[in-house]
């Protein structure tokens, strides 16, 4: 078992093949070496920790992406935004709460929950208009009438089929 | 009072309370000094000029020849006092039109939730999701781009700029918008494209050019400065090309191959779909290109294009798709591309002449598969062709020509292949015997798919017959692990599918051991009039029964392929309909 501490200091038990899905967790513990020593994660708070320790329980066992998956992903380009039944389930939370997700992935390099954000925030943006994002996001439109007349033409053909 | 009211009420309270203009020029510095940096006084008539003044109403003369005292008449002083005051307030009005920018990004930067919560990479990120959820390249027209992206907000557009793998697989559809002449359309496309480009960093770049609509073109149009550009665009990233994939009218095929000045080193994947045979302007593309910077492309697809017309290395090209050729071109860029595995043709024809070159036999070493769509004169194609690495062949007969079995046997037994998997798509029971004969004499084939999508009635009895006896009859399909019927079950022999599912349990003996057949795939076909049907209860029984074989049976609409529905699961629902119930997975 590990010992995990949050930035609000609540102390979380998980098993190290559930925490090692953490790159960094798992390079600490590799550095570390066996100790009982709590590992802290000061930027991640318990409500959040809990959720990314979830996330980690379902997918434990599951290969972790080797290092070079991001150069061959964008060697292939393609990127699905499909979300898997149970992630989509786990990923319904306010947006607060997706975005500290996200950030919590990123910070624990935990790169499959880490995508699983991002492709749940590029699905909220797909197939809305530029003002409905900006509704979305709590976005005003702030270009000027230059940069305003810039865009209009960037997407004129795309206006006028 | 919010700060810009309180200006102007300022401002009006200053201005109002002077009569002459030299004091009103004084108000308007005061203005000057504290809300406008770079105000000027029009020399003409000494009011006060904003930041490009050249746009502004400039004060107008009246000519006055009534003189009180000094100076003109009470109205005509009045007009020019009221005009001044009027640029006055006009130029205020501009600068804080011009404040509010600034201000609304201060605040997005302050109430934006997504920025405000993550930090760029993670953005880039996100943006990669969204402009490659659809494809592997950037269609600038579509709304999953990043120009749309760039659209919201400043941030999100400094974001969009900022990550070079947006911008550096692009798609352009080259299409005339009603209001537009082409090259005017062709121009802002290009532009776009241009600067999509600069934004890409050093990455490889990928960019596909496609003309949905050939009856719109019949040349460059206008002066042809757009083409020019694009041209321009090819060679200033020579080396940096990974794909091209050109879907053009044949008019740009020269076009192109006269204006490019560079060969492409680094390409991989080069797709030339010209609409039409050119024979009006012949073109050899990429034939100014030095030999060192030759394109030597691994996977090319190419069509109605001839040897000669495409100067390209074909030492490295692994993957060879032709349509539109006749068999002749076919077989002279198969015998250029020598380690080719894949070989992909649609819609391939005669050959009108006939050269002795094409009868001679060649052996080809590295062609695994060969994937065919309607050829015509199919016998013609393969019959000089040796394929002794040959392992999968995909056929997909055209309704009305008789199928190939004959020649497919022919080419497998003459070339020492061993086949290993062969994918049929057509009438297939037409001439069922024949089909049997070419099965028999493929005894190395582990996967077999027969897609039969027509006629409605066809009956694939005599096939299950066989493979229902594995044990017995093992010189048919001896090797077979995985079989695969799409098709019509109007007419299924289900007896022999219940054989089959219970023939490992019985038939298989030390000495005659069973066919490793593992998974066995029924897809029923559904055309509009088809009823619902259920498969028997006594087959989904032996199927829930079989021992070491797996059973898929799914049905599915004959125009599943357009609407994107998936198939249904058969079995499933044909256990619920007979009330059979398995509490654990099956």
């Amino acid at each position: 078992m590990v010992l995990l501490v949050t930035s609000d200091n609540e102390q979380f038990n998980a098993d190290k093949d559930v925490v090692e899905r953490s790159v960094l967790i798992k390079n600490m513990l590799e550095d570390v070496g066996e100790s009982d020593q709590p590992i802290p994660l000061p930027n991640v708070s318990s409500s959040v920790l809990k959720k990314v320790l979830e996330y980690c329980e379902h997918h434990r066992g599951e290969p972790l992406p080797s290092a070079d998956a991001d150069q061959s992903q964008d060697e292939t380009r393609k990127r699905t935004t499909d979300i898997s039944e149970w992630d989509q389930k786990f990923i319904t939370v306010d947006q607060e709460m997706l975005f500290e997700i996200i950030l919590a992935a990123n910070y624990l390099d935990i790169k499959s929950l880490l995508d699983v954000g991002c492709k749940t925030v590029a699905n909220m943006i797909k197939g809305k208009t530029p003002e409905e994002i900006r509704k979305l996001f709590n976005i005003v439109n702030d270009f000027t009438p230059e940069e305003e007349a810039q865009i209009k033409k960037e997407n004129e053909w795309a206006e006028d089929r | 009072m919010p700060r810009a009211s309180r200006v102007l009420t300022e401002f009006f309270a200053g201005a109002l309370g002077h009569q002459c203009g030299k004091q009103l020029l004084r108000a308007a510095s005061t203005i000057q000094s504290t809300h406008i940096g770079t105000m000027e006084l029009c020399r003409r008539c000494r009011s006060v000029l904003a930041e490009g003044a050249k746009t502004q109403p400039s004060l107008r003369e009246y000519d006055c020849n009534v003189v009180e005292g000094a100076s003109s008449c009470g109205p005509c002083r009045q007009l020019q006092e009221l005009e001044v005051q009027i640029i006055q307030v006009e130029t205020l009005l501009e600068h804080l039109k011009r404040r509010l920018p600034s201000i609304k990004t201060e605040r997005n930067r302050i109430h934006d939730h997504l920025m405000r919560s993550l930090p760029p990479e993670i953005m880039s990120r996100i943006f990669s999701f969204y402009v490659f959820s659809s494809g592997d390249s950037v269609d600038l027209e579509s709304t999953e781009s990043p120009l749309f992206l760039g659209a919201v907000c400043r941030a999100w557009r400094k974001v969009a700029w900022d990550t070079p793998s947006l911008w550096s697989s692009l798609k352009l559809l080259i299409d005339k918008s009603p209001s537009q002449t082409i090259d005017k359309s062709l121009g802002t496309r290009v532009k776009v494209l241009q600067e999509g480009f600069a934004c890409s960093g050093g990455l490889p770049l990928s960019l596909s050019i496609y003309s949905p609509s050939k009856m719109l073109f019949h040349g460059p149009g206008g002066d042809g400065a757009a083409w020019k550009t694009l041209i321009g665009i090819l060679d200033r990233y020579s080396k940096r090309w990974r794909v091209l994939d050109f879907q053009l009218p044949v008019w740009y095929y020269s076009t192109i191959a006269r204006g490019l000045a560079c060969g492409f080193p680094n390409l991989r994947h080069l797709t030339l779909i010209p609409d039409q045979v050119d024979r009006f302007h012949p073109y050899t593309l990429f034939g100014s290109a030095s030999p060192t910077d030759i394109p030597a492309p691994t996977v090319v697809e190419l069509a109605r294009l001839q040897l000669n017309e495409i100067n390209i290395s074909w030492a490295n090209v692994v993957h060879l798709e032709l349509s539109h050729m006749d068999n002749k071109q076919c077989l002279d860029f198969l015998r250029r591309a020598t380690q080719v595995t894949y070989f992909k043709l649609r819609n391939t024809y005669a050959s009108s002449m006939n050269s002795p070159e094409n009868t001679t036999h060649f052996t080809h070493p590295r062609l695994r598969v060969l994937d065919c769509m309607g050829p015509k004169d199919f016998p013609a194609l393969v019959r000089p062709l040796l394929l002794p690495s040959l392992e999968e062949i995909q056929y997909y007969n055209a309704s009305h020509l008789d199928f190939p079995y004959a020649d497919i046997k022919e080419l497998v037994l003459h070339s020492f292949c061993q086949l290993k998997r062969l994918c049929l798509h057509g009438d297939l029971f037409r001439r069922e015997e024949a089909l049997m004969d070419l099965l028999f004499n493929l005894p190395s084939v582990e996967v077999l798919t027969l897609d039969c999508p027509l006629p409605w009635n066809a009956n694939p009895a005599g096939l299950f017959s066989l493979l229902s006896h594995c044990g017995s009859m093992s010189n048919f399909l001896p090797n077979l692990i995985k079989f695969v019927y799409k098709g019509s079950t109007v007419n299924f022999p289900w007896g022999y599918l219940v054989q089959l599912a219970v023939s490992r349990s019985f038939e298989a003996s030390p000495k005659q051991p069973a066919r490793p057949l593992s998974l066995v795939h029924i897809q029923s076909v559904l055309n509009g009039n088809s009823p619902r049907t259920y498969i028997p209860k006594v087959a989904v029984l032996a199927i829930l029964a079989a021992q070491g074989m797996r059973f898929k049976l799914d049905r599915m609409n004959a125009n599943a392929d357009l609407t994107g529905i998936p198939p249904e699961d058969w079995l499933d629902e044909s256990m619920k309909h007979h009330g059979i119930y398995i509490p654990d997975e099956r």
